[in-house]
């Protein structure tokens, strides 16, 4: 069982990805805007963080650029309607494990989270 | 006169508080309707996503579910949210509540114009192939609005047999709407291309073609960017209509391949400067050889946006930064300017002046951290 920091401000997205990760029996942590997102991640420890991209507050890439250079290092996937190469890149270069836009598949997204937690 | 005060000041004071209550009673009232509202929304969001992720489809769902619209947004907003059997489920369950069923029905005319438009939108977004003829319906509609709706709705159904009559629509439009339309049409993608060629090929043969409509017909094509396309728009490439040959100049740019090289360096010779601008910007995009030579002599040609695109795809071709750095040294004061000012918008000078300061700079280098350092 992990620690999951789900951070998104759409509703249907944090039910949709709670209720998989909770059946399969992780602890589920969540965050409804950027601020609030970087805060909890940076007072709690978790095993993984997802981040929506655009969110009021803060943007998932600026929350992972300062968890990082605070040394914040839990493994962070990013989740976003943006669809453009260079985000993807920069979220990479930063060292998401991972960039999955949306509309995204469940099944892809829960076999990213899987791998990354076994490893 | 003043006997009569005291009773308009009551009667002022009196309409004041009854105001102020209507507006107070009104205010609460939209509150406690938001705050419901929001609760439905959570209330169908929690059960929609349940549903989903048990894969079920439970035959019980309640009908008053199928007219309220909140529903139907709920389902909306997990329909574009996921992919593949998750949103085939999602399909599933709002055939199963009956709500494709509901959204036709009151997307009919006897229903307020408001209540129409809503259902309307939301079966854009949910319409299964099974009502793709209620949307086809719908292109007659009076409302742009409503017309717009559906072709988005058979947009997202890639239905192709109707593209025919939806780009006739948008010449009969006013031109936002006509717009939107193109807009919809994008996203069909590929598979769209051939029937808006062949739709484009037949109106430029009618003695009343719509120059706009296919203008924007061109302008969907190179959105789409299918190579298929080619054919049709270097047939519009040596159009005498003038928007149409820059459209299709610009369409060229994603769809365009190795037989777009020579007519669009003939573009490049065109009388109007639209034309020769947005030849160069394909050029550049297209590449291939002589291409940037090409460019290179449009870096004198009389009008700045020419020149400054020509000087933009010339960085992004092979050999375009020398080029560029020859234009420095060139007789047009005009052609210095555009490669300079694009030399540093590449970085390109900024490189040569590092390269200085570190003292690993060479030759050219040095001419151009000179040029860097007197501008």
């Amino acid at each position: 069982m992990a620690r999951i920091l789900l951070a998104d401000d759409s509703p249907t997205v944090r039910h949709l990805v709670r209720w998989h990760l909770q059946a399969e029996g992780h602890e589920v942590v969540e965050a409804t805007d950027g601020t609030s997102a970087y805060e909890i991640g940076n007072e709690q420890d978790f095993d993984l963080a997802i981040l929506d991209q655009l969110m009021p507050g803060m943007l998932g890439l600026d929350i992972l650029h300062e968890w990082r250079s605070r040394g914040r290092d839990f493994p962070v996937l990013l989740l976003s309607a943006v669809d453009d190469d260079e985000t993807v890149v920069r979220s990479l270069e930063l060292g998401a494990f991972g960039y999955i836009r949306k509309p995204f598949s469940v099944p892809e997204l829960l076999a990213r989270i899987a791998v990354q937690l076994k490893s | 006169m003043l006997s009569s005060l005291p009773s308009v000041l009551g009667f002022t004071a009196a309409a004041t508080v009854a105001l102020t209550v209507i507006l107070v009673v009104t205010k609460l009232v939209h509150r406690e309707i938001q705050r419901w509202q929001g609760v439905r929304s959570a209330h169908y969001l929690a059960a929609i996503g349940e549903m989903l992720s048990r894969r079920m489809v439970p035959q019980n769902i309640p009908r008053s579910w199928a007219t309220d619209p909140i529903f139907w947004d709920a389902l909306a907003e997990y329909r574009l949210l996921v992919t593949g059997a998750d949103r085939e489920h999602v399909d599933r369950l709002a055939t199963q509540a009956g709500v494709h069923r509901a959204l036709v029905d009151r997307s009919r005319r006897r229903f307020p114009s408001g209540r129409r438009l809503r259902a309307v939108a939301r079966l854009a977004d949910l319409a299964t192939p099974l009502q793709r003829q209620h949307l086809r319906s719908l292109l007659d509609d009076g409302s742009p609005q409503i017309r717009t709706h559906a072709v988005r709705g058979l947009a997202r159904l890639k239905d192709i047999d109707s593209i025919p009559r939806i780009l006739d629509l948008a010449r009969r439009v006013e031109p936002w709407e006509a717009a939107r339309i193109a807009d919809s049409l994008i996203p069909m993608g590929m598979p769209a291309s051939q029937a808006v060629c062949a739709w484009v090929e037949e109106e430029m043969r009618r003695p009343d073609c719509s120059e706009e409509t296919v203008a924007l017909a061109v302008r969907i094509l190179g959105s789409i960017g299918d190579p298929e396309a080619e054919p049709t728009l270097l047939e519009l490439l040596k159009s005498p209509n003038p928007e149409w040959r820059v459209t299709a100049a610009s369409a060229l740019e994603r769809t365009g391949g190795p037989n777009a090289i020579e007519p669009l360096l003939e573009a490049i010779d065109d009388h109007a400067w639209q034309v020769r601008a947005r030849a160069a910007i394909s050029l550049g995009a297209i590449g291939g050889p002589g291409v940037a030579r090409a460019l290179a002599g449009l870096l004198y040609d009389p009008v700045w946006w020419v020149r400054q695109n020509a000087a933009s795809a010339l960085a992004d071709l092979p050999g375009g930064t020398d080029h560029l750095i020859a234009a420095l040294d060139g007789p047009d004061p005009y052609a210095t300017d555009s490669a300079l000012n694009q030399l540093t918008i590449s970085g390109v000078l900024a490189q040569a002046a590092e390269r200085v300061r570190s003292g690993v700079a060479s030759e050219r280098d040095r001419r151009l951290a000179a040029v860097a350092a007197s501008t």
